[in-house]
């Protein structure tokens, strides 16, 4: 049973800002036990298994979110709820205004999906046949659906792409045109699961970037599932994180690096072959002649401190100061819980 | 209303659009299926030349059932492939993307792919249904109705069972084998149904409102019991179409598939 009903319908419709609002979000899903083949057929037993925690976030108009956890976390069943596909146990969510289980068709007219696993192209054929008919699906004014077509096929730059059927395209580009056709009825809100799965770094680049024009330019709100936090970091403003069905934390990009991490890359080039530096939390992670990288704790020893103790010692060339990669930022947070 | 008519007609479009994107395989497969049912022709020569009439039944009314009953599996393998691979598509998360569309997904599902050797199920079953009209006499006014009713019958069958898919995993092979048995019924001749197989006839397999009725009509234009045949078809479809949506709740519980991601 669905436990919304103190929830009134349309609550946030009235608040244009607010694109998709959810609140206290639970899912279970029902898995049988593992038990003898006879038990299992006659008398099978189950058990719930959380997949969703009570979780609640919002996001605004034009505003690309990344939803980023490890398997199993909840992304999946979140985007899923969201999208209309899978129904939750309790909670509210409102897309673009409307319920996605019960107004689900109402809904589907303000997304688009893209599923980084799953096509939506017709197989045999070349993408356009699948965008015409989408803009059925979507009841497009025919003028204003090759309007809109040429307009993208452009900006993607797949003019070739989409003649050729769908089998003979790459990954890649076989992405693209998911992409397109996610866009062509203008939806409000687009929902990416996994778009850059399986892709290499050139044609990740270029859907990032895609992804990230069109939604500059339409001011789509953008809810993007990945295990890439290069998507994260390249596509999106805020990330949300997401470990067994509870939000772990929920910052803008930028915050996520300063307000949690407390090492710092040091890259030093300097005129001698080597030089010594010990102090706390200070760990040597390469070395070379005339090259060092260190990690520096900062709540033990300040940057300013450690580079002013390397210039005593030595004449540096150059010095590079970086945070740790993103995926190191996001492991640490999973292992820590909270933020 | 209007809009889901025009994403129909596009929809079969492509279908057609992929399913002859070969038409070299296209047309040996129709040629085969063709040839495949030709030979069950001298079998029921056969058969007729031994016992010329089974109760009531005579090579004119089995050739007539096995042409509309042909025709119709035809129809439905053309327009609405995609019903019989429904089990399969619930295996595999394909109606996620239907969900997300302003659509029926049942539309969706099913006509979704189209298979080729229909065309020679259609070709096959609308000559015999010919000759019978130009060697036999019988009267061909109806057969559109007919070939409604029996498509209808045939979708719905198909459905039906097809839909225990969103029960049981993998039960794609399984409803293939249903499938062909509901075909089979409803090629062989009325009087050899009796007793519970009579009733599933009427009910859960209910061939007899696509071809044992219809050739009853034919022959004797029992018009009631044509009516109570077309009420059937109407509800059986119902029925079926209801289960689907049964079955589709189960789907959006994501419960068929234990915890995902």
């Amino acid at each position: 049973m669905l436990g919304f009903a103190f929830w009134p319908a349309g609550l946030y419709r009235s608040n244009m800002s607010v694109s998709v609002f959810v609140e206290s979000l639970n899912k279970s899903f029902k898995v049988r036990k593992k038990e003898g083949f006879l038990k299992s057929l006659f008398r099978p037993e189950y058990q719930a298994v959380r997949a969703l925690d009570g979780i609640s976030f919002s996001l605004n108009e034009g505003e690309r979110v990344a939803f980023v956890g490890p398997n199993g976390a909840g992304k999946s069943t979140t985007i899923k709820i969201l999208s209309g596909i899978l129904h939750p146990e309790s909670g509210h969510v409102e897309i673009g205004g409307f319920v996605p289980w019960s107004e689900r068709r109402q809904m589907a007219y303000q997304i688009g999906t893209v599923f980084g696993q799953r096509s939506q192209l017709w197989y045999h054929l070349p993408a356009k046949d699948t965008f015409e008919l989408l803009s059925y699906a979507y009841d497009m004014d025919r003028g204003d659906y090759i309007k809109r077509a040429k307009y993208l096929v452009e900006a993607f730059d797949a003019g070739s792409i989409v003649e050729k059927p769908v089998r003979q395209l790459s990954l890649g580009e076989r992405m693209r045109c998911e992409i397109i056709a996610s866009l062509l009825h203008r939806p409000k809100i687009l929902f990416l699961d996994e778009p850059t799965v399986g892709l290499d770094v050139v044609s990740k680049g270029i859907i990032r970037d895609l992804v990230k024009q069109a939604s500059d330019e339409d001011g789509t709100t953008v809810l993007l599932t990945s295990h890439d936090t290069g998507d994260m970091e390249r596509v999106c403003d805020r990330v949300i994180v997401i470990d067994h069905g509870r939000i772990v934390t929920d910052k803008p990009v930028r915050d996520l690096r300063s307000g949690f991490i407390k090492e710092k890359i040091v890259t030093l080039a300097m005129k001698e072959s080597s030089i010594e530096l010990s102090m706390g939390g200070v760990n040597i992670v390469e070395k070379s002649p005339h090259h060092l990288q260190l990690l520096v704790d900062t709540s033990q020893t300040s940057v300013e401190f450690l580079l002013q103790h390397a210039m005593q010692k030595s004449s540096l060339i150059d010095i590079t100061v970086e945070d740790p990669p993103m995926e190191e930022i996001i492991k640490a947070i999973y292992a820590n819980g909270a933020v | 209303m209007v809009g889901n008519l025009a994403f129909l007609l596009s929809l079969i479009r492509m279908t057609f659009r992929s399913a002859t994107m070969q038409r070299g395989a296209m047309l040996i497969r129709a040629i085969f299926s063709i040839t495949t049912h030709l030979i069950y022709i001298p079998i029921w020569l056969v058969i007729f030349s031994v016992a010329p009439d089974i109760q009531g039944w005579r090579i004119e009314h089995a050739l007539f059932a096995y042409g509309l009953s042909i025709c119709c599996w035809g129809i439905v393998s053309l327009f609405a492939f995609g019903l019989r691979t429904i089990p399969e598509q619930i295996d595999h998360g394909e109606l996620d993307a239907y969900l997300t569309l302003p659509k029926p997904v049942l539309l969706s599902a099913a006509i979704s792919s189209s298979r080729n050797t229909g065309l020679g199920e259609v070709l096959f079953g609308l000559g015999l249904l010919i000759f019978c009209g130009l060697h036999f006499g019988v009267s061909l006014v109806l057969l559109p109705l007919f070939l409604i009713m029996g498509s209808v019958v045939f979708a719905s069958g198909i459905l039906f069972f097809a839909t225990i898919g969103f029960w049981l995993k993998q039960f794609y092979a399984s409803a293939e084998e249903i499938y062909f048995n509901f075909n089979l019924m409803a090629s062989r001749p009325a009087p050899i149904f009796s007793g519970v197989i009579k009733i599933l006839a009427l009910t859960l397999i209910p061939v007899s409102l696509m071809t044992h009725i219809p050739v009853q009509f034919v022959f004797e234009h029992h018009w009631k019991v044509l009516i109570f045949a077309v009420l059937g078809v109407v509800g059986y479809a119902v029925l079926a179409v209801s289960f689907f949506h049964l079955g589709l709740k189960h789907y959006e519980s994501g419960n068929r598939f234990g915890v995902r991601g």
